[in-house]
């Protein structure tokens, strides 16, 4: 596929490069800008808060592409008109050279229902960027086991039927899957995390509405943990456009990438979880 | 309800058929010298609204008082005739017109029945042939759409490009039909020609609203193109040859004034524009393009009531590229073909009642190949197609019961069978062959109309029905489509015109927004894919002047569409699961349906008659999308809103040896999707409750085509030259220049590399197509 895929974007440049005269174009709104991330949870779930704090790199200015930290910033999470200071740390549990900004949750304190803003403004104070969220319930649902097909590669794909009883008319949901089997010899307890056969893991569903989740292992399993994540809309929509995200290729259609940060780029975004064991087999 | 509504409709037509002391007249219009049918000649009364129009096989019927019957017959670049004669019975007349020369200094002046605002249908352009081979065009190519293109509210694509959208309809949303066959993909070399012969054309129709409902299946436009029928009275033919193609059109007599035949080809060689491929020819590289197509028709006059034609049109288009060495050869293809064929029969039961029954058959394929051999014989071959095929048949009739009524009603079954998807690669080097499977969808779909076109007095009204339905997968669809239409003379000259259409569409075109490749797939409504319509309503006013003779109009249009569709976001054609063996490509799984508005409002100055003859076409447009799933479901520019659109058009014929013309367009920017920054991608991690970086940069956007591409602009000039030869041919030299200033319109924008003292930036360029190109064509009549 990727061979063909070549060739048809060598055909069409070699057709239009025939006839090019280029000349350069201005672009607008062309300065570089802050870029954040940060998933909320209940501090019960995650003990620390962080956040990601870099500079979008303008594609019409110098060529650089390295994205660098924003290390001096005022980074504050306010929550009832109470602001809570983010400190930054270096390295970043990311990797690379980019490190990040961090509270405990605890000192914070991060419960179902709670309300979230963002404000972060650099030391200069030429740049200030804001956003909100609020901690959505934990997941309201009905899951159960629908039924096992294996492929002639022996890939076993297990469904489920998930219903959504969450209160809002529609709810964002995410999900992830662990398969657990009895290793021989010895009677080892094994697990392996199953992959999704879907396109994405990315739900939006209405309240009382249903959906078929399909996971899938080459070991065949007993039983399975689903961890359910209920997540706000930003948190649906900026992961959703990130993995759609295609890069330059022509043949795909762009994928603008979702931001709810006002001034700025990314996503502060919250979620809450729950999980389940079912029997498989 | 419905049923009831039509079954009240046709029972109370018989109320509509008597009258006393009343005759018709009827028969056909033909062009003297060739026998060939003329359609929309206007046959009327002088100094009455009494009056009718040939219909598209050159009939007419007229119902007139017994007694003393002036009637003329007038059509645009023909010698109007006149016919004397006493009325005592139903008479059949067939009536030959000459064609006028303008030249000979005598200046025809609209006469009342042809004006603008005397036509009931508004939102219509009629494109005189004749003037498609005046227009200069690029390389010399003459182009039906390239005319139509030039019309307000009609816009190209990009740079070149013949695809057309109308009022802000996608160009799936056009119902393109060459003798009553839909032509699925009506370009050639990528879109910058259409695949219509102007050699074989006789006439070209373009409705953008006020849609009759003998006329559906899609939202924004119907192109109704006929073929010539061929000389019945002498062999004859055209050719030409351009920089780029040559022609041959030969026609004549099979039965002298009773059966004719029409044959014409065009072909492609490789030069000028395949110059740049030869460069390629190094070092075993090769690459290359042609395309070819052939219109044929023969048609026969079995008796004064019965009449048969077979028509058929076949092109195709191949791009090949590849490499070669001694041992092994490799090879890119991508091709692309329609064939049309259509078998009509007209019979006209009385003066009254004429009927055409037509047997259609339609097929439209694109090919991406891939293969690989080597000397040893070890061989690969990768294949991806993807096609619709019609088998239809329909009947239509036209009723004239009197001079108050024009009534036409019909009825159309088409068998669609779509390949949206399709995959195979067989090789030696495979331990097998490997086929995805090819999702065939089959489907019905079937219509039945009812409209009438009624005068009264100073105003004129076609209200119509139509009800269609679709039966794809055990799913059935169904809709009722009113149509209705309005004039109103406000002055002798001057008329108000209103319209509505509802229109529905059960076929869909799933595109590539970046690029201009024909790999756009075909695909049917499905239980998911709803089917797609629109609701338009158009208000006009229309305006003749005499001296000097020209027509002024100007309408406003609002048009809005439901569940058109449209990639997600990130997929496309090679979407995963089209190369997947064991699962059908399920186009169902990669787009989103959404709706969209469009409205503007047109003028047009337009001088049909004289020495100077041209126009002047504005169009202040918006067109926006919204879809829940693109754009995080915020309304969005389409990629074709054109906020203005200018097109000046000039014909001067100071002598009968030499035409002068040129033309002239301005058109605002496409809206696109630019990527402006590059930032880092940061997602959840989902395993550990982190962050978790991607590893690779994510683009920053903006909004969904919120970036405004360069205006486009552009002036063409060309000079013919016409000398009759010798032995009774014509023959015409024509030069044209093809954007005479060498504007650097915008063809797509790249993100390039600049130096400066030793440091590179990165920057956004702009690619342009064509500069400055001067072309020379010789065109022979005979």
């Amino acid at each position: 596929m990727k061979a063909l895929n070549k060739i048809l974007i060598i055909s069409l440049l070699t057709l239009v490069f025939s006839c090019e005269k280029t000349v350069y174009v201005e672009v607008p709104d062309n300065d570089p800008k802050l870029v954040t991330q940060t998933f909320l949870t209940t501090d019960d779930v995650e003990k620390e808060i962080k956040l990601a704090l870099t500079w979008s790199v303008p594609l019409y200015s110098a060529y650089d592409y390295s994205f660098k930290d924003e290390k001096d910033a005022d980074v504050y999470i306010i929550k009832n008109g109470q602001k809570h200071k983010l400190t930054y740390t270096n390295p970043s549990p990311m990797g690379g050279t980019n490190g990040y900004y961090k509270i405990q949750s605890s000192s914070v304190g991060v419960k179902t229902g709670d309300s979230f803003s963002l404000e972060i403004e650099t030391r200069d104070k030429k740049t200030k960027i804001t956003s909100q969220t609020t901690v959505p319930d934990k997941p309201v649902y009905s899951l159960s086991y629908e039924n096992k097909t294996v492929n002639e590669y022996n890939e076993n794909t297990y469904s489920f039927v998930f219903k959504s009883l969450n209160n809002n008319d529609i709810n964002y949901y995410f999900f992830i899957c662990k398969g657990y089997f009895t290793r021989q010899p010895g009677n080892i307890i094994d697990s392996v995390n199953m992959y999704s056969f879907s396109e994405t893991n990315y739900y939006k569903i209405a309240k009382g509405n249903s959906a078929i989740l399909s996971f899938v292992s080459y070991d065949e399993v007993d039983s399975v943990k689903i961890k359910v994540f209920h997540t706000d809309e930003a948190y649906y929509l900026y992961n959703s456009s990130v993995y759609n995200f295609e890069g330059d290729n022509p043949f795909s259609e762009p994928s603008p990438i979702y931001s709810n940060i006002d001034v700025g780029l990314g996503v502060f975004c919250s979620y809450n979880t729950d999980y389940q064991i079912l029997k498989v087999k | 309800m419905k049923i009831a509504a039509i079954t009240f409709a046709f029972m109370t037509l018989p109320l509509l058929f008597f009258a006393q002391g009343r005759h018709t007249v009827s028969g056909y219009v033909k062009e003297k010298g060739t026998g060939e049918l003329l359609i929309g000649v206007n046959i009327y009364i002088k100094g009455t609204q009494t009056g009718t129009v040939s219909n598209s096989y050159g009939f007419y019927s007229i119902t007139l008082p017994d007694g003393d019957v002036e009637l003329t017959y007038s059509y645009i670049g023909f010698q109007p005739v006149v016919k004397k004669f006493r009325l005592k019975k139903d008479t059949l007349i067939t009536v030959y017109l000459n064609t006028v020369n303008e030249l000979k200094g005598v200046e025809i002046v609209a006469d009342k029945s042809e004006r603008i605002s005397d036509d009931l249908q508004m939102s219509i352009v009629k494109v005189p042939v004749k003037q498609v081979k005046e227009i200069p065009v690029l390389l010399g190519e003459r182009d039906v759409f390239k005319v139509l293109q030039l019309m307000p509210g009609v816009r190209s694509g990009s740079e070149g490009n013949a695809g057309i959208y109308v009022r802000g309809g996608s160009p799936d949303q056009n119902l393109i039909i060459l003798d009553d066959a839909p032509v699925y993909n009506a370009y050639h070399l990528f879109g910058f020609f259409s695949v219509f012969n102007g050699d074989a054309i006789k006439s070209v129709e373009l409705i953008k609203g006020g849609f009759p409902a003998r006329y559906g299946g899609r939202l924004s436009s119907v192109m109704d193109i006929r073929m010539k029928d061929g000389n019945n009275e002498k062999f004859g033919g055209e050719g030409s040859i351009g920089l780029i193609s040559s022609r041959l059109m030969l026609e004549g007599p099979i039965i002298k004034k009773k059966a004719s035949f029409i044959i014409s080809g065009r072909r492609t060689y490789a030069d000028i524009l395949t110059i740049p491929f030869q460069k390629f020819a190094l070092d075993g590289e090769f690459a290359g393009y042609y395309f070819y197509d052939l219109n044929a028709k023969v048609n026969y006059e079995i008796s004064n009531k019965d009449r048969i034609y077979l028509s058929s049109y076949f092109g195709r288009d191949k791009f090949y590229a590849g490499y070669e060495e001694p041992d092994f050869k490799e090879n890119f293809n991508l091709y692309w073909q329609n064939v049309t064929a259509t078998f009509r029969w007209n019979h006209m039961f009385n003066s009254k009642l004429f009927a055409n029954t037509s047997v259609i058959y339609s097929k439209y394929k694109f090919d991406v190949g891939e293969s690989y051999k080597e000397k040893s014989g070890d061989n690969y071959n990768l294949d991806y197609y993807s096609g619709i095929r019609d088998v239809s048949a329909k009947y239509d009739m036209n009723f004239v019961p009197n001079n108050r009524h024009f009534i036409r009603m019909g009825a159309s079954l088409i068998n669609h069978l779509f390949t949206p998807s399709a995959f195979a690669v067989k090789g030696s080097l495979l331990p097998e062959d490997l086929h995805s499977k090819a999702k065939e969808i089959n489907s019905l779909e079937s219509a039945v109309y009812f409209e009438d076109e009624i005068k009264l007095n100073r105003a004129k009204l076609n209200a119509g029905l139509r009800y269609s339905n679709f039966y794809v997968n055990k799913k059935l669809y169904n809709s009722l489509e009113p149509r209705l239409m309005f004039s109103y003379m406000l002055t002798e000259d001057f008329s108000l015109k209103a319209s509505y259409a509802y229109m529905q569409q059960y076929i869909h075109l799933l595109s590539t927004t970046g690029i201009s490749l024909p790999i756009d797939l075909w695909v049917p409504s499905t239980d998911i894919v709803k089917p797609q319509h629109s609701q338009q309503v158009a208000l006009g006013l229309a305006h003749d002047f005499t001296n000097p003779s020209f027509s002024a109009s100007i309408e406003g249009y609002y048009k809005d569409m439901r569940n058109i569709i449209s990639y997600k976001e990130g997929a496309s054609f090679l979407s995963t699961g089209s190369f997947d063996e064991n699962k059908e490509f399920d186009y169902e799984e990669v787009i989103t349906s959404g709706s969209g508005k469009s409205y503007g409002v047109e003028f047009l100055v337009q001088r049909k008659y004289g020495k100077l003859t041209g126009w002047v076409g504005y169009t202040l447009s918006w067109t926006k999308y919204q879809f829940d799933e693109l754009n995080f479901g915020k309304p969005f520019w389409a990629r074709h809103d054109r906020r203005h659109d200018i097109s000046i058009v000039a014909i001067y014929k100071p002598s009968k040896k030499i035409t002068f013309s040129a033309t002239w367009v301005y058109g605002s920017g496409d809206a696109i999707t630019l990527q402006k920054a590059e930032f880092m991608g940061v997602t959840h991690n989902p395993e550990n409750d982190n962050l978790f970086p991607l590893g690779y940069g994510v683009y920053d956007y903006g909004e969904r085509n919120s970036f405004r591409m360069a205006p486009y602009h552009r002036m063409d000039v060309g000079v013919q030259f016409h000398k009759d030869l010798k032995w009774g041919g014509k023959g015409t030299i024509e030069v044209s220049f093809y954007n005479l200033y060498s504007r650097a319109n915008p063809y797509f924008y790249y993100i390039g590399t600049q130096y400066t003292n030793g440091v590179s930036k990165s920057v956004l360029k702009q690619v342009s197509l064509f500069p400055i190109i001067p072309s020379v064509s010789y065109y022979l009549k005979f």
